[in-house]
């Protein structure tokens, strides 16, 4: 491929080293993963280091220009389109957003009905990516091409669990991966499609559910509805005792074969989650008590930032989401309307805040001294000890994986997109198609989801 | 042909050699999409991907599919069949777009939707670049899904794109090289097995199998979207007693709160989602109308009543009452057993070992 970095202008910028050393490499698109993605680097090989990194996508949609003006109860029925493996979580969002938004408190079954869909959602998920996405990655076809005295080996590798998925040697079970001609691979494609059929039992369709309303589940709760989505949960554990072991025989012979391979996705620990599945009992979608609600979802919400949980309560987790708009190709909406300046608890509610943001596109050619990207990057500020205090103090703040790692590279303050150093940070969103589809919110890279 | 070695693919034995060994589907999911009319195929079993990939099918030319979120190659090694398939390399391609197709003529020096690099300039492809390359060279083109289709949610009132679909951009009277119209599937997303059928019949129609694929005037498959999803619904009876309902989790026909089932196209109803299970209507999702080239426009806001419903819903009503009341009477007596089936000491089944039995012995029971 022909580079697609100007390099002379990129030297005037200060930002890359003119050297000969640095090798480019770049795949556009990333394959097997929902969205549109393209990472471009200079890899550093005497010093085994990736000097520069920069992703891309290539697509704009625009949801949050179309759906201005529309009925807000159609709001769950559009959002859902924004992604062709989790729609449903972004319709149960907007479902949640709706109920709190008209002061409505659903039926308890119903939101029973929306945590069995959403479990067998994740259960899809789950073998979807680990099997048929991934799991490529580590098949026969792509190990022999790739690292072929890896295969010998791992031809010549008894599998510790052979005893419970049947496949005797390391071999076998990448054998067994190949895409559509592989045992497992087949097998877990069977697995995503009754998983589905679980989900479908509880909303009707997938990946856009039709049964999901404010309010409640169009879903008719009957005896047989749950006893056809139990006996395919049964079925789905029967095949998870063989599935966990297989990946685990799988994953401990790359680490012990490959050595440093344990270092491969290390980077600082950055992990945010808004929390899954409703308590009915506790839940009553009230602003003011979203902190205690939150916290009751089975699964909790939280942020974690370097290694430490640093909140669980979803009113800090929502308040300190912004909207930056990096190397994407739209313009910024300082000069636009303010719609929301406090919170329902009187907290200040940021200009950058996703409740703020104008969307404005406008297409450019790709520059990567410059923009070059469809998505903008969501940020969440809090870096250790960052809580409410701070918040008070209005002070006007970069996010926390900006800001270090300008503190360690000894540089001044980040100004808005455009600015030449910016190029160099590495804090891109990898795989998130656009701006809208940032409810996440998180610079945590998602190769599933998006 | 038939008789070459290696003639036919797999080396299976099968009646009549394909008419083309091989064809490959160049999937794109770069028009404005969610990828998820691609996740969708991966949930067929009429017939499954897995089944037309490998050969389980007799008589097909042997199927390489390059679709992103399938492939095993990244990147440009991914990209060399599209590349490939522009300069002319690959003979026999079947083009499917997923995804809906903007407006490139306002984008300025920039792009709305792309995929790949140019390697001269370094600069992305439009995905729009790709289609006016490659539907030219295609054996057929097919849209998988409502936005490739007709434009979908991305061609909503107010979009900045200008988004649009196949027929809109090719032309309604576009025809492939091979002389067949544009195929569209739509559904938002398309239901799983829908479009593996769809693909079945155009590769054994390729395969000189099967006559021209029957399709309306909008591309669609005239055996999969020429009933309404009402005629397929299971909900209709409640219908046609008018009993209808105001609440969800009802199992009663759900027109009253925005099922626009019985004017839209789409067999979904009856196929269900996958295996037969799920659906809309039918298990008590409105119908948004998520087939059609009206879609989502047309029939926003979706849970409000259809305003054709009020007047046919309003007119079947005293037909509704009459006929749920005689059915009533007629089910009552349906749900009585006959008087001969007792426990006492005589026989009153109308059996005389001297006489036959009488024509009708329940007549008067």
């Amino acid at each position: 491929m022909a580079t697609p970095l100007d390099v002379a202008e990129r030297s005037a910028t200060g930002a890359t080293r003119a050297s000969g050393n640095l090798v480019e490499m770049n795949w556009d698109p990333i394959t097997r993963i929902v969205g549109s993605l393209g990472i471009y680097t200079k890899i550093d090989f005497e010093n085994r280091r990736v000097a520069e990194c920069r992703s891309t996508s290539a697509i704009f949609r625009g949801y949050s220009i179309f759906m201005k003006g529309k009925d807000p109860r159609d709001s769950h029925f559009i959002t859902s389109r924004i992604c062709g493996i989790c729609g449903d979580n972004h319709a149960t969002c907007s479902v949640y957003a709706q109920n709190m938004a008209y002061g409505i408190k659903p039926p308890n079954i119903a939101e029973w009905i929306i945590n069995l869909g959403e479990a067998a959602e994740y259960m899809f998920d789950h073998n979807i990516f680990q099997d048929n996405l991934v799991g490529v990655d580590f098949c026969e076809q792509m190990v022999r091409q790739t690292n072929p005295s890896m295969w010998d080996k791992a031809q010549n590798t008894p599998a510790p669990h052979a005893a419970d998925h049947g496949y005797r040697t390391i071999g076998d079970i990448m054998t067994a991966l190949n895409p559509f001609t592989g045992e497992f691979y087949r097998e877990t494609l069977l697995v995503s499609r009754y998983t589905r059929e679980m989900f479908s039992l509880m909303e009707g369709r997938h990946v856009h559910p039709s049964t999901l309303y404010p309010g409640g589940v169009g879903t008719v709760p009957s005896v047989q509805l749950f006893t056809e989505y139990m006996t395919r949960l049964l079925r789905y554990v029967e095949f998870m005792k063989k599935s966990l072991p297989l990946h685990d025989d799988l994953f401990d012979f790359f680490y012990e074969a490959l050595p440093g391979y344990e270092e491969v996705g290390r980077r600082r620990i950055l992990l945010g989650c808004w929390g899954a599945y409703q308590d009915p009992e506790v839940c009553d979608y009230q602003y003011r008590t979203m902190t205690n609600w939150g916290r009751a979802m089975y699964v909790t919400p939280g942020v974690v930032v370097d290694g430490k949980l640093v909140t669980t309560d979803l009113v800090d987790i929502n308040l300190q989401m912004r909207i930056l708009l990096g190397h994407s190709y739209y313009d910024g909406w300082d000069n636009q309307e303010i719609f929301v300046r406090r919170d329902p608890l009187g907290n200040e509610v940021d200009r950058k805040h996703p409740w703020n943001q104008t969307t404005i596109p406008r297409p450019q050619k790709r520059d990567f001294a410059g923009n070059y990207s469809w998505v903008m990057s969501p940020r969440w500020l809090g870096a250790a000890g960052f809580g409410r205090d701070d918040r008070e103090r209005r002070q006007p703040r970069l996010p926390g994986i900006i800001r270090s790692r300008r503190a360690r590279q000894g540089r001044d303050a980040l100004g808005h997109r455009g600015r030449r150093q910016a190029s160099q940070i590495p804090s891109h969103v990898p795989s998130r198609r656009d701006h809208d589809h940032h409810q996440g919110g998180l610079a945590a890279p998602c190769r599933f989801q998006y | 042909m038939a008789e070459q070695a290696g003639a036919v693919p797999y080396g299976r034995k099968t009646q009549h050699a394909p008419a083309i060994e091989e064809v490959h589907i160049l999937w794109i999911t770069a028009g404005l999409g969610c990828d998820g009319d691609t996740v969708s195929i991966t949930a067929a079993g009429e017939p499954s991907i897995e089944e037309v990939l490998l050969g389980a099918i007799p008589g097909l030319p042997k199927v390489h599919l390059h679709n992103p979120v399938l492939a095993v190659e990244v990147g440009d090694d991914f990209m060399k069949f599209f590349h490939q398939a522009d300069r002319g390399e690959i003979d026999n391609f079947v083009l499917v777009l997923e995804g809906s197709i903007p407006n490139e003529k306002i984008s300025g020096d920039g792009y709305w939707a792309a995929y790949g690099n140019d390697p001269k300039t370094g600069q992305p492809i439009r995905t729009t670049e790709w289609i006016d390359r490659l539907a030219p060279k295609a054996l057929a083109v097919v849209g998988a899904g409502t936005c490739a289709t007709y434009g979908g949610i991305h061609a909503m009132q107010g979009n900045p794109t200008g988004c649009m679909g196949l027929q809109d951009y090719l032309g309604r009277d576009w025809k492939s090289k091979a002389g067949l119209p544009i195929v569209n599937v739509p559904g938002c997303p398309v239901q799983p097995d829908n479009f593996m059928e769809t693909l079945l019949y155009l590769l054994r129609q390729l395969a000189g199998l099967a006559p021209m694929i029957p399709v309306d005037d909008l591309g669609r498959p005239e055996w999969l979207f020429g009933m309404s999803v009402h005629m397929g619904c299971d909900r209709a009876g409640w219908y046609e007693q008018a009993d209808f309902t105001h609440e969800y989790g009802s199992p009663k026909c759900l027109v009253k709160i925005g099922c626009w089932g019985p004017a839209v196209q789409c067999n979904v109803p009856k196929r269900g989602w996958i295996s037969g299970i799920g659906g809309c209507p039918n298990v008590g999702g409105i119908c948004i109308g998520c087939t059609m080239p009206g879609f989502p426009d047309k029939f926003m806001p979706f849970m409000d009543e259809p305003p054709g419903g009020v007047l046919s819903s309003g007119l079947i009503r005293p037909y509704g009452a009459l006929i749920r009341r005689l059915r009533r009477l007629t089910n009552n007596t349906l749900n009585k057993e006959p008087k001969w089936r007792h426990n006492r000491a005589e026989l009153t089944t109308g059996y005389h070992s001297d006489r036959p039995i009488p024509r009708r012995a329940g007549a008067g029971a």
